[in-house]
C-alpha cells in the first residue's frame, strides 16, 4: 500500500507494524483472499474489542477465529451455542469435593483468552446474556465467588443471519457490546480454486506456528492507545454521529459509546497500517464494521446496515 | 417508499423581524428621553439616550443572529393509529459557535421554547392530532426569537415540510376471529379443538372454562378474554374483509387492524384479504406494519 | 398566494430569577440619588422592595389592590409634605423613585416588567440633571447595564449563572458605544430649551463678586474648584505673564471698590491694533458661573462671538455663564498707551479724604518721590508686611488700620492699600480682579485655574505708557507670583515667611514627599479625564458641534446635511456590525486553508477531491489520475497530514507546506 511519504514511525519501538503484518501473513495462508477481513479482526482484537462475525455456514467463520488464536498465541476455546445450552456450561461449575470439604470451581469453556462462541443466536437469551455479562465486566460470579477472566480476553461470536427459525436474534443492546461485525463472504474465484486443490485447512492450522505470545500482544494493544488522534479527525468523528443523530432515514442516531468505539477501531487499523496517526481513511475503513450492526433503517423496508453506512460515509465530508 | 427529510437552513432571505410590543414602548421612552435631554440641554443625558438606543440596535442584529445559520431538519413521523396524537419529530442544529438561547418553536398547536447549545442537535417535536387513518402531513411551522431583550423578535418564514406520518385505523372492538372456512377445512379443527400450544384470542363468552381466561387483561382492566389453544405449528388465519360485519367501512378496516394487532401479539401468522389487495401469511412487525400500512391507505385515504 | 403571518415568541410572565434581577437594578438606580432623596423615601422605597424580594423568594403574598392604591396616594401626599409641590426636580425624582418601588411590587406580567425597567431607566436620566460629572455617568452606566441584564435574563434559559446576562449586555453595549458616538456627536443640537426650565434648574457657585471688600477674595483661598481652564496654542509664557483679567473696579469708597456705573461697549478692533509683542493665543474652557464676566489673559486682543467688550480690556458675556463653554481668544503681553478721558481721568482720583493724620504724613512724604509708585512698592517691601491667607479682621479706617496696625493681609489688602495711595498721590488707578498663575497639567497639557487663584491687582495711569500693571502682593510675596498660589499654601503651612527664602530651600521644601507627588499626578489624570468629559459631554453645545463639524470638513453644514450624515454614519456601522457578526465564514488555520488551495488547484484541471476523499485517498487518486503530478503531491499531502492529523504545531512546516503549495503547478491538459 502506497502511503504517500508518511512517517512509518514506530510507536512501541520494537517492530510493532512488522509484527502485525506478519500476523496478518501467516493468517492470510490459511484464509485465503481476505486480507481486508483479517485486518478487520485483527484491529477489533488490538481495540480490546469483541467480534461478532455473521456469515452462512462454511465461509471459514470458525477457521479465522481459530487461526488468529493459534497466530497470536492465545489459549482458545470454543462453545457451540444449542437451544439446550445452560449458562453453567459456559462459566463453569461449582462441584463440592469430598476431599476438602468444600464447594469448588471448575471453570467453564469461557476461561480462555479466546472464545469462540459458535451459532450464538442459536441458544436460549439466559445462555447468552450469561457469555454477554462476562464479555462487558471481564468476570465470572459463580455461588457467590467472583473469577476473573484472563487477559487479553477476547470473544468472537459467529451468528448465522439467514433462516433464523428457532433461532433468538441477539438485541439491539447486545449488540452494541461487539466492537465489529463482520461478514466473511465467498471468497474470490482465484481463491476458492486455491482452496479447492490445497489440503483440509483444519490440518494447516495444526502445523500453524504462533507468530508472538500474550504478553506481545498485551503490549501491542497497549501501543495503540498511543496513536495519535488529532482534533480534526475528531471532528470527523463527532460529523459521523450527528449525521446519524439527524438522518431522517434511520430509526435512531448513534450513540457516543458508538462513536468511542470508532475510534478505537481506527486506532488500531492506523497502526496496522503502520501508522502513528489516524486518518479519515483509518475512520472510513472501519466505519462499516463498527457502525453496521448497530444502525436501523426507518422504514422497514430500508437498506441493511452496511449500505446505510456506505450512504452515510459518502453523504459526510471531511472537515 | 422512502422516508422523507426535509432540511431547511435560515438565511436572510427566510428571516423577518419586528418590534414586539415592547419594544415600540421602548421607542417611545427613547423619545421623551431625548425631548428631556434636548430641553435641559443636557449633554449626559443625550449620551444615556444614544447609547439605549445603540443598544437597541445593535441588539436588532444580536436578535438576527440567534437564527441564522440554525438548520432545521423534519422527519417523518412514527405511524400512530387514529386517533392518537402523531409526534412529528423536528431537529433543530447548531454548527455555530455562538449559543441560541430563547429559540421558540411555533405550530397552529404547539410551542416550545429550547436553548441550542453550540455544536449540538437539539430534538424537538410537533405534536398534532390524528383523527383519520391515512397520511397525516406535517403542520406548517416556524422558529422565532426575541433574543435578547424582548424588544425584537425575528421569525422565519412559515416551513411547510411534505414529511408525513402514515395513520393506522383506529383499532375496533374486540370481535370472534374471523372463520376461515379453508383453514378450518384443512386442518379439521373448529374454535373448540384444543391442543397444547396457545393460538389466539378471542371474546369472553359465558361458558368459556376460568382456565383458559386471560386474566392478566382481565386485570389489566380490559374486556374479557379467552385463551384459544391448538397446534402453534399451523397458526395461521386469514383476516378476510368479507368476515367483518356492518357496513362502515371505517368500522370494517378498524376491525382488521384489531385483528392483526391481536394475531401479532399472540405470535400468529397471519394474511390479509382485501377487495383489490392481498398479502401473504406471514407474522414480526414489517409484516405488521405492511397490513396495516394497507389498511391505513386502502381505497386511496390520504394519498 | 402570499402569506404574511407574524410567529411572535409567546409572553411568559418573568419568573423569580428575572424579578430578582429586576431588584438588583432598582437598587443600584437607587443607590444614584442617595444623595438627594430623603431617608425615609430611601427607606420606604428600600422596603418595597425588600417585599418584594420576600414575595418572589419566600412565597408571601401579593398585596391587594386596594393596598397598593394606598401606598401610592400615601407616596404622593408624602412628597407634596417634604417639598411643598410635585414638580420640580427633587420632589419628581422622589416621586419616580416611589413609582419604581411599588411598581416592582405589583409586577405580575411581562407588561409590568418592562414598564419597571423603563421606569428605572427614567429614573437613572434623573441623575443627569443633578450632576454631569464623569463619576455620575459611570455610575448611571453601570445601572443602565444592570437594568439592561435584567431584561436580557427574560431569553436566557435559568441554568445560565446571572452574570451571562451581564455579559451579554456588556458584549452588546461594547458594540453600540460607535454608534452612540455617531449620534451623539452629529445629533443637531439647538440652543436655549423647548419650554421653560424649572426655578431651580441652575445651582449658585462660589466665584469672584464685582464688588471687592478686604477679605472677600480671600474667602475663595481655600476654595479648590475650578475657575476655567487654558489650553495653548503654542508654549505656555511665563508665570509671571499669567494674570487673568475678570473685572475692572473703579469707584471706591475707601474701603470697598466696585465697578463703574453704565458700562459702555467698545470697540474691541482698537484693542488688537495695540497689541505688541507676540501675539499668544488660547482657549478657555470657563465653568459655569452664572454670572456674564469671562476672564483673558492681559492683554486680551480678540473678542468671542458670545461676548461683548468693556472698557478696562473686560469680556462680558451675552447671556450669564450657566454652562461651561469654551472660546478662543488671543492676548498681548503688552499694549500701547491709550488717551485717557478727562472724565475718566477724574473717575480714577476720586476716593475720601485719608481720616489719619499718619497716613497723610506718608502721602506727603511720598508726594516728593521721583517716583511715587516705586516708592510705595519699596515701602511695603522693607517695611515688615507679611502676605497671610488669614488676615486680621479691620475695623475703622482700613487704610490706617492696614499700614500701621495690622501690617497682614492678603492680594485684595495689598492691591486696595496701593491703589487708594495711588489716588491720594495723584496717580489714576484702578483696581483688576481675576486670577493670577494656575496649576499646568502635565497628563492633559493644559492650565487648571482654580478659586483658589483668585487675585487682585492694580492698574496705575502713567503718562507715558498708559494703564500700567502693579501687583504690590509680587513685593511683599514674590513667591504668590513666580510659585501659584499652590505652592505658596505649601510654604505657608510650613511656616515659611515669603519674601525671605532663597529658591533653594524653596524647592526643597515644595518637592514633599514621593507619595504626595503620586497623589498630584493622580490628581492631574483625574483633572484631565474631566477636563475632556466636560469639553465632550457639557460643554457640547451647537457652537462646539459646528466646530466640530467644520473639523470634519462641513463649510456650512446645514440641519439636512447633518441628519443625513447622522443616519449613513449609523448604517455603515451596523453594516460592519452585521458584517462580523452574522457573516459566519469559518476561519479556517493556515493548514487547512493551503491544503484547500492545493486541492483548488488540481480541481481547476478535472481532479476533483470528493468531499469525503481523505488525503491519502486522494493522493492514489492523483497517483492514478494524473502520475506525473504525484511527485510534487506526495510531499504537500504528507506535511498535510502530518501537520493536521498528528498533532504537530510547527510554525517551519507549516511554512514549508505554503511555500510547496504556491510552487505547485498544475500543466493543464
Amino acid at each position: 500500500m502506497m502511503d504517500a511519504g508518511i512517517k512509518k514511525v514506530d510507536l512501541a519501538g520494537h517492530g510493532a507494524a512488522a509484527a502485525l503484518e506478519r500476523v496478518v501473513a501467516q493468517v492470510g495462508q490459511v484464509i485465503l483472499g481476505k486480507t481486508d477481513t483479517i485486518r478487520l479482526a485483527l484491529s477489533c482484537l488490538l481495540a480490546r474489542g469483541h467480534l461478532l462475525i455473521e456469515d452462512i455456514p462454511g465461509v471459514g467463520k470458525t477457521t479465522l477465529a481459530h487461526t488468529l488464536a493459534k497466530v497470536l498465541g492465545l489459549n482458545f476455546s470454543r462453545i457451540q451455542f444449542t437451544s439446550d445450552l445452560l449458562p453453567a456450561d459456559i462459566l463453569g461449575v461449582s462441584v463440592y469435593d469430598t476431599d476438602s470439604q468444600s464447594f469448588r470451581f471448575h471453570p467453564g469453556p469461557i476461561f480462555a483468552s479466546v472464545v469462540l462462541a459458535d451459532e450464538i443466536n442459536r441458544a436460549t437469551p439466559k445462555a447468552q446474556s450469561a457469555l454477554l455479562e462476562a464479555m462487558e465486566e471481564n468476570q465470572v460470579t459463580a455461588e457467590g465467588e467472583t473469577h476473573a477472566l484472563p487477559r487479553p480476553f477476547f470473544v468472537i461470536a459467529t451468528q448465522n443471519p439467514r433462516h433464523q427459525i428457532g433461532t433468538f436474534p441477539l438485541p439491539e443492546s447486545q449488540l452494541d457490546r461487539f466492537l465489529m461485525r463482520l461478514d466473511v463472504g465467498f471468497p474470490s474465484q482465484e481463491a476458492e480454486r486455491k482452496l479447492l486443490r490445497a489440503i483440509d485447512r483444519r490440518m494447516l492450522l495444526e502445523s500453524l506456528k504462533p507468530s508472538m505470545d500474550a504478553h506481545r500482544f498485551t503490549s501491542l494493544q497497549r501501543t495503540v492507545d498511543r496513536v495519535v488522534c488529532s482534533d480534526a479527525l475528531l471532528d470527523y468523528v463527532q460529523a459521523l454521529l450527528n449525521a446519524t443523530r439527524e438522518a431522517g432515514w434511520l430509526m435512531h442516531g448513534l450513540s457516543p459509546r458508538a462513536g468511542l468505539s470508532l475510534v478505537r477501531a481506527a486506532k488500531a487499523w492506523a497502526l496496522l497500517s503502520a501508522r502513528e496517526l489516524v486518518l479519515p481513511e483509518d475512520v472510513q475503513a472501519v466505519a462499516v464494521a463498527v457502525f453496521g450492526h448497530r444502525l436501523q433503517a426507518a422504514n422497514s423496508d430500508g437498506d441493511e446496515g452496511n449500505e446505510m453506512v456506505e450512504r452515510l460515509l459518502r453523504s459526510v465530508p471531511i472537515p | 417508499m422512502d422516508a422523507t427529510t426535509d432540511e431547511y437552513v435560515l438565511g436572510r432571505q427566510r428571516l423577518y423581524m419586528l418590534p414586539t410590543r415592547h419594544g415600540l414602548y421602548f421607542g417611545l421612552l427613547l423619545m421623551v428621553m431625548l425631548l428631556a435631554a434636548v430641553n435641559y440641554n443636557n449633554g449626559l443625558a443625550y449620551g444615556f439616550t444614544f447609547t439605549l438606543a445603540a443598544v437597541g440596535l445593535v441588539s436588532m442584529l444580536y436578535t438576527h443572529r440567534n437564527l441564522t445559520g440554525l438548520r432545521l431538519t423534519a422527519k417523518d413521523a412514527e405511524p400512530v393509529f387514529a386517533g392518537q396524537s402523531a409526534r412529528f419529530p423536528v431537529y433543530i442544529h447548531n454548527a455555530t459557535k455562538t449559543r441560541r438561547p430563547g429559540v421558540w418553536l411555533l405550530s397552529r398547536c404547539s410551542s416550545r421554547c429550547v436553548d441550542i447549545v453550540p455544536h449540538s442537535s437539539r430534538p424537538l417535536s410537533l405534536t398534532v392530532a390524528a383523527p383519520r387513518r391515512g397520511y397525516l402531513p406535517c403542520p406548517a411551522f416556524s422558529v422565532s426569537s426575541a433574543f435578547p431583550f424582548g424588544l425584537l423578535y425575528t421569525w422565519a418564514k412559515p416551513l411547510r415540510p411534505t414529511t408525513r406520518c402514515l395513520v393506522y385505523p383506529a383499532p375496533g372492538p374486540r370481535l370472534p376471529w374471523p372463520q376461515n372456512p379453508d383453514e378450518t377445512h384443512r386442518h379439521h379443527r373448529g374454535q373448540s379443538a384444543d391442543g397444547d400450544d396457545f393460538v389466539g384470542l378471542r371474546a369472553y363468552q359465558p361458558a368459556d372454562p376460568p382456565r383458559h381466561v386471560h386474566w392478566k387483561a382481565a386485570a389489566r382492566g380490559t374486556e374479557w378474554l379467552t385463551k384459544r389453544f391448538g397446534d402453534s405449528a399451523g397458526g395461521l388465519v386469514w383476516l378476510d374483509w368479507g368476515a367483518t360485519r356492518g357496513s362502515q367501512v371505517e368500522a370494517r378496516l378498524g376491525t382488521l387492524c384489531r385483528w392483526a394487532l391481536d394475531a401479532e401479539r399472540v405470535g400468529m401468522r397471519y394474511g390479509l384479504h382485501l377487495p383489490g389487495h392481498d398479502i401473504a401469511p406471514d407474522s414480526g412487525p414489517r409484516h405488521l406494519h405492511r397490513c396495516l400500512r394497507a389498511l391505513a391507505l386502502w381505497g386511496g385515504a390520504g394519498v | 398566494m402570499f402569506e404574511f403571518r407574524t410567529y411572535r415568541p409567546p409572553d411568559r410572565a418573568p419568573d423569580r430569577h428575572a424579578a430578582n434581577g429586576l431588584l438588583l437594578s432598582a437598587l443600584a438606580a437607587l443607590a444614584l440619588h442617595t444623595q438627594r432623596l430623603p431617608v425615609w423615601l430611601m427607606l420606604g422605597v428600600c422596603s418595597l422592595i425588600a417585599w418584594r424580594y420576600l414575595l418572589e423568594n419566600y412565597s408571601w403574598r401579593h398585596p391587594p389592590r386596594l393596598v397598593r392604591w394606598c401606598l401610592l396616594l400615601a407616596a404622593v401626599v408624602a412628597v407634596f409634605n417634604t417639598y411643598g409641590t410635585l414638580l420640580g426636580r427633587e420632589a419628581g425624582i422622589s416621586l419616580l423613585a416611589l413609582l419604581v418601588g411599588l411598581k416592582i411590587l405589583e409586577i405580575r406580567s411581562l407588561r409590568d416588567y418592562f414598564v419597571s425597567v423603563f421606569l428605572l431607566y427614567f429614573l437613572t436620566l434623573g441623575a443627569f440633571l443633578f450632576s454631569q460629572s464623569l463619576l455620575t455617568a459611570g455610575l448611571a452606566m453601570a445601572v443602565a447595564v444592570v437594568t439592561t441584564a435584567a431584561l436580557a435574563r427574560l431569553s436566557l434559559p435559568n441554568s445560565l449563572p446571572i452574570s451571562e446576562g451581564l455579559r451579554l449586555t456588556m458584549a452588546i453595549l461594547w458594540r453600540a458605544i460607535p454608534i452612540m458616538l455617531v449620534m451623539y456627536l452629529l445629533f443637531p443640537r439647538i440652543q436655549g430649551s423647548l419650554w421653560g426650565l424649572p426655578g431651580d434648574a441652575f445651582d449658585a457657585r462660589a466665584g469672584l463678586s464685582d464688588t471687592v471688600t478686604p477679605g472677600s477674595i480671600n474667602a475663595l483661598s481655600s476654595s479648590d474648584a475650578v475657575a476655567f481652564r487654558v489650553d495653548f496654542a503654542d508654549q505656555m509664557p511665563h508665570a509671571r505673564q499669567l494674570y487673568w483679567r475678570s473685572l475692572v473696579l473703579s469707584r471706591t469708597d475707601g474701603n470697598a471698590w466696585s465697578r463703574a456705573r453704565d458700562p459702555v461697549t467698545v470697540n474691541a478692533d482698537s484693542w488688537l491694533s495695540r497689541g505688541i509683542g507676540k501675539p499668544i493665543d488660547y482657549t478657555v474652557d470657563h465653568e459655569a458661573t452664572g454670572h456674564r464676566w469671562l476672564v483673558a489673559m492681559d492683554v486680551p486682543a480678540t473678542v468671542p462671538p458670545e461676548a461683548v467688550a468693556r472698557p478696562g480690556y473686560i469680556l462680558e458675556a451675552k447671556r450669564p455663564v450657566h454652562q461651561r463653554f469654551q472660546y478662543a481668544m488671543q492676548s498681548y503681553p503688552a499694549q500701547s498707551a491709550e488717551p485717557l478721558t478727562s472724565a475718566a481721568h477724574a473717575l480714577h482720583l476720586r476716593t475720601p479724604r485719608p481720616t489719619s493724620v499718619r497716613v497723610q504724613t506718608l502721602i506727603d512724604a511720598w508726594r516728593r518721590e521721583p517716583d511715587p509708585v516705586l516708592a510705595v512698592l519699596r515701602y511695603l517691601r522693607e517695611q515688615d508686611f507679611g502676605y497671610t491667607l488669614t488676615p486680621p479682621l479691620l475695623r475703622g479706617d482700613f487704610l490706617d488700620e492696614f499700614l500701621f496696625v495690622s501690617r497682614r493681609g492678603y492680594c485684595e489688602h495689598y492691591a486696595a492699600a496701593f491703589a487708594t495711595l495711588m489716588r491720594h498721590l495723584g496717580l489714576p488707578s484702578r483696581l483688576v480682579v481675576g486670577y493670577q498663575g494656575g496649576d499646568w497639567n502635565h497628563a492633559g497639557g493644559y492650565l487648571v485655574v482654580r478659586q483658589a487663584d483668585a487675585h487682585a491687582w492694580v492698574e496705575v495711569w502713567r503718562e507715558e505708557r498708559g494703564w500700567t500693571r502693579v501687583d504690590p502682593t509680587a513685593a511683599v510675596a514674590p513667591e504668590r507670583v513666580e510659585l501659584g498660589m499652590n505652592a505658596l499654601k505649601a510654604l505657608l503651612e510650613q511656616g515659611a515667611l515669603p519674601g525671605e527664602l532663597a529658591p533653594a530651600a524653596i524647592r526643597a521644601l515644595l518637592e514633599g514627599s514621593w507619595l504626595a507627588r503620586q497623589w498630584l499626578h493622580l490628581g492631574m489624570f483625574w483633572d484631565a479625564a474631566n477636563t475632556a468629559w466636560n469639553r465632550w459631554v457639557m460643554a457640547y453645545g451647537p457652537e462646539r458641534q459646528q466646530r466640530f463639524l467644520r473639523s470634519l470638513g462641513f463649510e456650512a453644514p446645514s440641519w439636512a446635511q447633518v441628519a443625513a450624515t447622522l443616519i449613513i454614519g449609523v448604517a455603515a456601522l451596523l453594516l460592519v456590525l452585521a458584517a462580523t457578526l452574522l457573516w459566519t465564514r469559518n476561519k479556517s488555520d493556515p493548514v487547512t486553508a493551503a491544503y484547500r488551495r492545493f486541492c483548488a488547484k488540481l480541481g481547476r484541471s478535472g481532479l476533483v477531491r470528493r468531499a469525503d476523499e481523505g488525503p491519502l485517498d486522494f493522493y492514489h487518486h492523483i497517483l492514478t489520475a494524473r502520475p506525473e503530478l504525484a511527485a510534487d503531491s506526495k510531499p504537500i499531502i504528507a506535511l498535510y497530514v502530518t501537520l493536521r492529523y498528528g498533532n504537530v504545531a510547527r510554525a517551519d512546516l507549516v511554512d514549508q507546506l505554503r511555500g510547496r503549495v504556491r510552487r505547485f503547478r498544475v500543466a493543464h491538459q
